[in-house]
């Protein structure tokens, strides 16, 4: 697996709320608490799409849950963090504080 | 549930992977949100999800596709491989040229979105089968009226082709007819009961229906049961069936509704029944009764009143059951003859006998989207052409290096297709948005207007029609460029080689039949709009102008006599008459417009007695001067003649000169046919002669009678001095006045409901012209493009031309003459196609003769005009070519 991929500003997104909602992460809790924590009210799709990028680089992996009757019975895929995963999410984190580091913006310094 | 239709949408867009799982996440959160929030705040919810959810979706089923075909074309070639290979390139190639390609998509969602829509009108009101169990065996077994069916007059002939039945015959047939598994009859549609609940008066619409209509629709009641054979005789006790939506309405959808009473018309009924939601037959009806209290005219053999529904025996076919029941007619006749007239029967599908008024309609306006779609082909087929030359080199290079010609042709059908693909679903898409206004838009008496609705089978067509067209437009470009050489491509310079001079001829064929067809449609716009012009311009006899028509229904038996309800009548007239800016009221039975009533008289004539069937009102003296309508001749009624029922009677003009075309009508008399028969009322003479008046916009004025009895529900009509809209208030105090018991049906301003009644034509008119509209400008872009492409090409020939002394004028002649010549044998071929399609306007035109010399000349000057527009910029393009440098060029 290619160990110098930085995920994407929205894969970076996805994983933080994957590796906060433990074991009940599957796509529509994803979604949620994507909205819950940063206010933006992204479509199912997007979140699969990303999921469905991030599986293949295997940063993270899913398994199938139960089905339930008020899910019209289908069932649900969960999704857990990989190693790979984590350490991507690291780089990227470690990334941006070496950017950070000593850096002050002027605030509306454009004239 | 969430809505189904998004549901299927999103289905379409996703991988196998994640179907189950993005559905069912989709449908927990709905039902939690419809929980929290309610249903259409879910549905709007959901909606939202899946119209942010079907690009990626779809992005992650490509990306899937793709990996999946990577392993598999190492092992060796494959077909889904190659497609998905030929759509990237096509998407490639049309990020390169983004206008270009959108204006291409935009003319694609525009056909098909007008397809789709149009198409689901017509697969929901004329091709579904109605919703009933084996609805090819449901039929209208009509009488005829054999007198009627000589009639020169067409409509009088329709209506002798459609006669209701009387009671009597009804049970005739059902004892004795050998065909039918069930049959019925019931009231037409549009029929009233009035009850009360919540201390307010009610109207409800619904019908008296016998046993057999609800067995041969094959409908159920879901609470309790159908009437039965003994509740069909004229004594028998009341009973009655609820709509669904009513019983949800009136008694909250309570099951323990069976066997409770309810005032229908002041007399208790039995709730026997609750129908299934969605039943409405006949149109309109949400209650039912039996036939217990019908009226004294039931047993009366001649009282030609009830509308029959049956269902066919499983092995009888229409034109035996026409047969037998000729049969059956004709012995009845023998042993009831009623004198001076005779009865026979015409058999017609149900489904015929509910669409039939609007099939041709609604085929015309399909025949006009169908029209546009292969319009817009040509014209993309035509931008396509343009562009694959261009692209001429490369795609040379590409058959040099070895790609086969199938390939080549495959990857150009792709081009054609993802173009068409991503126009049909955006066309798609307006098409569902755009469903619910068009619908609004459509005449309110359209039938079966609820059952239309953008569904599996509309996006079918829909997903149909894209597939062909992207197919067609695709294959049309790939004919020329496929067939060229490497070598004749790459020494190809712009002097024609082969392959420049085919595509030359095919684009001038694909704008040739453009234009022709465009012509077709311009000339049936001109027709229509010409047509609807005279329609609502033609003389109607009456000055609507200020006119408020005023339906109450005073069938109440709150009135102890006669006098008590007269003297509420004169109360609420006087009333009326008081509100400032009404400057007349008058009152007509029959109603000012749209009237149907018509009776039979016998009129003395010079040369004998005659029967006729003249439209029939009830009306006061001050009606005619209300309406506007002029009296040529004698008087009009006295107000003691109303109340009375005096033997007088004013006809109109119509009328008078059929009869006594050579003298004064006044002073000459007619009879009613029921007092000829029973000779209980007097002659009536005519007292004076009143203007012919039109029922519709669209039928010329019949003869007409006018009697001065007053009875029942009157129509009042008054005419406001400023605008009609303000007195609204004013005459519903009016009525709460006099009595707040009396429940006001309908407030209208008779302009607006002369309005509706062209909604019709209204409907066709405008979607013809906008249709034509587009298709014109698509022609101008079609003239423009072949023009700047002819002149790109021939740049140096144009050059040579300069140099060698050419005045900018002859470049110019040049290129304009090509115009005009591509428009000339499209104008003459779209001119021999409109002469012989356009006699399947005849019926929709009013006043207008199909062949228009008038219409046709516009036509063709209009054009004329935008050619010309066209060809300007290619020929000042031409005519500033500069000689040198086209020459270096070369």
């Amino acid at each position: 697996m290619s160990q110098r991929e930085f995920p994407g500003e929205f894969e970076q997104v996805v994983l933080l709320s994957l590796a906060r909602l433990k074991d009940q992460a599957y796509g529509m809790a994803i979604r949620q608490e994507i909205a819950d924590r940063t206010g933006r009210d992204v479509g199912i799709g997007s979140v699969y799409s990303a999921l469905d990028r991030m599986e293949a680089k295997g940063f993270i992996s899913s398994t199938l849950g139960d089905p339930t009757s008020e899910r019209g019975g289908k069932a649900k895929r969960y999704y857990q963090l990989e190693r790979a995963g984590v350490l991507a999410l690291e780089r990227a984190r470690d990334m941006f504080a070496r950017l950070w580091d000593g850096l002050v913006l002027d605030d509306g310094a454009h004239q | 549930m969430p809505p189904r239709l998004a549901e299927s949408l999103l289905s379409l867009s996703l991988p196998n992977r994640y179907r189950e799982q993005q559905l069912g996440d989709l449908r927990e959160a709905f039902l939690s949100l419809q929980e929290l929030a309610g249903r259409s705040e879910a549905r709007r919810w959901y909606w939202s999800q899946v119209l942010k959810s079907v690009v990626p979706n779809l992005a992650v089923s490509f990306r899937r596709h793709r990996l999946s075909h990577r392993d598999k074309r190492s092992r060796g070639r494959n077909l889904g491989g190659a497609f998905v290979q030929d759509l990237t390139y096509a998407v490639r190639s049309l990020k390169r040229r983004p206008a270009f390609y959108s204006v291409v998509m935009l003319v694609f969602a525009l056909g098909i979105g007008a397809n789709t829509i149009i198409f689901s009108v017509v697969d929901g009101v004329v091709l579904r089968p109605l919703p009933y169990p084996e609805p090819d065996r449901l039929v209208v077994p009509w009488q005829t009226d054999l007198t009627l069916l000589d009639d020169p007059g067409p409509h009088i002939q329709a209506y002798g082709q459609r006669f209701s039945l009387s009671y009597p015959v009804y049970r005739d047939w059902l004892g004795q007819n050998t065909v039918f598994e069930n049959l019925g009859i019931h009231t037409v549609s549009g029929g009233t009961f009035l009850t009360s609940w919540d201390g307010q008066a009610q109207r409800i619409g619904g019908a008296r229906v016998t046993h057999g209509v609800f067995a041969a629709l094959g409908v159920q009641p879901i609470l309790g049961r159908n009437f039965i054979k003994d509740e069909d005789r004229v004594s028998g006790p009341n009973r009655v069936v609820l709509g669904y939506g009513l019983w949800q309405r009136r008694f909250g959808s309570d099951s323990g509704v069976i066997g409770r009473t309810m005032i229908l018309d002041e007399q208790p009924h039995m709730i026997v029944g609750v129908m299934p939601q969605g039943f409405q037959f006949p149109a309109g009806s949400e209650i039912w009764t039996n036939f217990s209290n019908a009226g004294e005219h039931l047993l009366d053999r001649d009282h030609n009143s009830f509308e029959p529904v049956a269902r066919l025996r499983p092995e009888v076919t229409l034109e035996r059951a026409q047969r037998e029941m000729e049969i059956l007619a004709e012995h009845l006749r023998e042993i009831h003859p009623i004198p001076g007239k005779g009865y026979g029967v015409n058999i017609v599908y149900l489904h015929d006998e509910t669409v039939g008024s609007v099939r041709p309609a609604l085929l015309l306006l399909l025949g006009c989207v169908g029209v546009f779609l292969v319009i817009a082909c040509a014209n993309i087929a035509n931008l396509l052409l343009v562009r694959t030359s261009e692209r001429r080199n490369e795609l040379a290079v590409r058959l040099s290096l070895g790609a086969s010609r199938g390939r080549m042709l495959a990857q150009l059908l792709t081009e054609g297709l993802a173009l068409s693909l991503a126009g049909g679903l955006l066309g798609t898409l307006v098409a569902i948005v755009c469903a619910d206004p068009f619908i609004a838009f459509l005449p309110s008496d359209t039938p079966r207007l609820g059952e239309i609705g953008v569904d599996v089978r509309v996006l079918g067509f829909s997903a149909v029609l894209t597939v062909l067209t992207g197919m067609t437009v695709g294959a049309l470009p790939a004919l020329g460029p496929v067939r060229t050489r490497l070598t004749t491509v790459l020494q190809d310079t712009s002097r024609g080689s082969s392959g420049s001079r085919h595509r030359n001829r095919v684009q001038a064929w694909l704008l040739v039949s453009q234009i022709a067809l465009t012509f077709v449609l311009l000339v049936g716009a001109g027709l229509l709009v010409k047509s609807f012009a005279r329609l609502t311009s033609v003389e109607r006899g009456f000055d609507a102008e200020g006119i408020v028509t005023l339906d109450i229904d005073m069938r109440t038996s709150r009135y102890a006599s006669d006098q008590e309800q007269r003297a509420a009548f004169e109360g609420l007239y006087e009333r009326l008459r008081a509100i400032p800016g009404v400057t007349g009221v008058g009152s007509t039975r029959a109603g000012p417009f749209l009237s149907r009533w018509s009776n039979e008289v016998l009129v003395e004539t010079p040369t004998g007695q005659v029967w006729t069937s003249p439209l029939m009102d009830f009306v006061s003296g001050s009606y005619f001067r209300t309406m506007g309508i002029p009296l040529l001749a004698g008087r009009t009624f006295h107000a003691y003649e109303s109340f009375r029922g005096a033997p007088v009677v004013i006809v109109n003009e119509r009328l008078a000169r059929a009869f006594w075309p050579n003298e004064s009508a006044i002073g000459k008399r007619i009879i009613w046919e029921e007092a000829v028969v029973d000779s209980t009322s007097p002659w009536l003479t005519v007292v004076g002669v009143v203007g012919n008046v039109r029922r519709r916009l669209e039928d010329d004025p019949y003869p007409a009678a006018y009697y001065p009895l007053f009875y029942g529900n009157p129509t009042i009509v008054l005419k406001a001095a400023a605008d009609p809209a303000q007195v609204g208030d004013a005459v519903r105090a009016a009525v709460r006045a006099v009595d707040p018991a009396i429940p006001i049906v309908g407030l209208r301003i008779l302009e607006r409901t002369i309005d509706a009644s062209v909604a019709g034509p209204r409907v066709r008119t405008v979607l013809f012209a906008t249709l034509a509209a587009l298709a014109a400008t698509l022609a101008v872009v079609g003239i423009f493009g072949v023009l700047a492409y002819a002149v790109a090409q021939r740049t140096s020939e144009i050059g040579i031309r300069i140099a060698l002394g050419a005045v900018s004028g002859d470049v110019i002649r040049g290129v304009v003459n090509r115009g005009l010549m591509l428009l000339g044998v499209g104008v003459a071929i779209g001119l021999a196609v409109s002469l012989a399609a356009v006699r399947a306007l005849d019926r929709f035109l009013f006043q207008v003769d199909p062949v228009d010399p008038a219409t046709l000349l516009s036509v063709v000057a209009l054009l004329t005009v935008a050619a010309l527009a066209a060809s300007f910029v290619p020929a000042r393009r031409a005519a500033s070519v500069d000689p040198v440098e086209a020459l270096r060029r070369e």
